[in-house]
């Protein structure tokens, strides 16, 4: 690895901690206050998982998604809530990845649109999809309200492809 | 071991997962106080109806114990009648001074009611201080005469036996006969010796009369079904049912009369005059 090369890395590894660092304080202050309709409360920060660099171990994904949402219960003032959500996202990242995108995209250092194409979105979505839901679910905790965590993960889950899909084209533009 | 280990190392991943969720389960149940009574509620449920189920299988495997301590109970409860009844009553015929008599639980371990001579074997021997013409009875009713004895089992003359022979009575008449089988029906015996006089009738209850001290007076024997008499008979002839099934004897309670050797002596002094 060459020095320029590694430089690179380290800068990535900083932006990347200062974006989480960024997501968390933005769902936080901001994001946390939503609620539209009493349906849609967005949950951004799944996009520090979801944009994890692609060949990051498994294991550290847990962890780091055992940390995330730890922080989240924390300023959430729930116990376990997030922890079990972004830790189950974190489990599945692969398996979800893999299902949409194709081996070229996986050559790749980080999932994101420019990288996945549309791909990104089906990916994003699936893990964003089952994050809410597993959220939803355990703040339910019952089978009886199972048509109305649906229905809230499905709007929640749009919502909160609209501001990552957001954020994708800002990307894209300041390129 | 390096198989546990090659086991643990492919599944590192998952293995992690499921350590994280456990925790973060765990947090979710106790520190949340709804997800922590939907928790209890179901737990309690899933716990009910699961124990339920075991007890109720369970229950099965300690069926042979329990029914031997119900019926070590049941002849600690009846000593216990009969020592109340006793000191209530204090005046009363020896035989029918019923504090005499003590109660044995045993555990029919064979028994016949398909031959003539019919015959059971109980699990108590001498050791338990069974000794021979002690009465054998269910709470339903008679069984039979304890013949002979060994350590740890003895034999039982069954009312179905054609030698046997017991004395009994009808209940409120106080009138005696002696009950005997006929060798054919395992569910009917016959009381004999009941005079033209006595008004028997279908349906009268037939007990011990305690007159051979070998049974307490009054214990069941059955009911009667048929009483006849030609009309030049001395003696009606008496069907009884029997209110015991023998088919079916597993628990009954050997009776022994504390003052059999005092009976026995002055009985054999009466007859050797």
């Amino acid at each position: 690895m060459t020095n320029c090369k590694r430089r690179q890395s380290m800068n990535n590894v900083f932006w990347q901690i200062l974006r989480a660092v960024l997501l968390l304080f933005v769902q936080i202050v901001v994001l946390n206050n939503i609620q539209l309709f009493g349906m849609v409360s967005p949950f951004l920060y799944t996009l520090i998982i979801i944009t994890l660099p692609i060949k990051m171990p498994r294991n550290y994904v847990m962890l780091l998604g055992c940390l995330i949402g730890c922080v989240m219960d924390v300023f959430t003032n729930s116990y376990g809530f997030h922890f079990a959500a972004t830790v189950l996202v974190a489990y599945a990242r692969p398996f979800l990845m893999k299902l949409f995108a194709t081996r070229e995209n996986m050559e790749k250092l980080y999932p994101s649109y420019t990288n996945f194409g549309n791909a990104f979105y089906y990916y994003a979505f699936a893990m964003v999809f089952l994050h809410h839901f597993c959220l939803f679910a355990i703040e339910a905790f019952s089978f009886y309200y199972i048509g109305l965590v649906l229905l809230k993960t499905l709007c929640s889950s749009v919502f909160t492809l609209i501001l990552i899909w957001g954020i994708e084209t800002l990307k894209i533009r300041r390129k | 071991m390096s198989q546990l280990f090659r086991f643990l190392s492919r599944y590192n991943h998952f293995i992690l997962f499921l350590l994280l969720e456990v925790i973060a389960f765990t947090l979710i149940i106790n520190r949340n106080d709804y997800q922590k009574s939907v928790f209890s509620r179901i737990n309690t449920q899933v716990l009910g109806s699961v124990s339920s189920v075991t007890s109720s299988v369970a229950d099965y495997f300690s069926l042979k114990s329990d029914n031997a301590f119900l019926a070590e109970e049941n002849a600690a409860l009846q000593n216990e009648l009969l020592r109340l009844k006793s000191s209530k009553n204090p005046v009363s015929a020896f035989a029918q001074s019923d504090s005499a008599f003590a109660f044995t639980s045993a555990k029919v371990v064979y028994n016949t009611v398909n031959r003539f001579q019919n015959s059971l074997i109980l699990d108590k021997g001498s050791t338990d201080g069974v000794r021979p013409n002690m009465g054998v009875v269910t709470p339903q009713g008679v069984v039979g005469i304890v013949e002979s004895v060994s350590k740890h089992f003895c034999t039982v003359i069954s009312v179905l036996n054609i030698e046997s022979r017991i004395s009994g009575k009808v209940k409120n008449s106080n009138y005696l006969g002696s009950i005997s089988w006929d060798g054919k029906n395992t569910t009917v015996v016959q009381m004999e010796e009941m005079p033209r006089h006595v008004e028997i009738k279908m349906g009268d209850t037939i007990v011990t009369s305690g007159h051979s001290a070998i049974f307490m007076e009054g214990m069941m024997i059955g009911t009667v079904i048929k009483a006849e008499i030609n009309e030049n008979d001395a003696y009606y002839k008496v069907d009884v049912r029997l209110a015991n099934r023998f088919q079916a004897l597993n628990y009954v309670t050997i009776v022994s009369f504390a003052l059999r050797d005092e009976y026995d002596e002055l009985q054999k002094t009466t007859i050797n005059e």
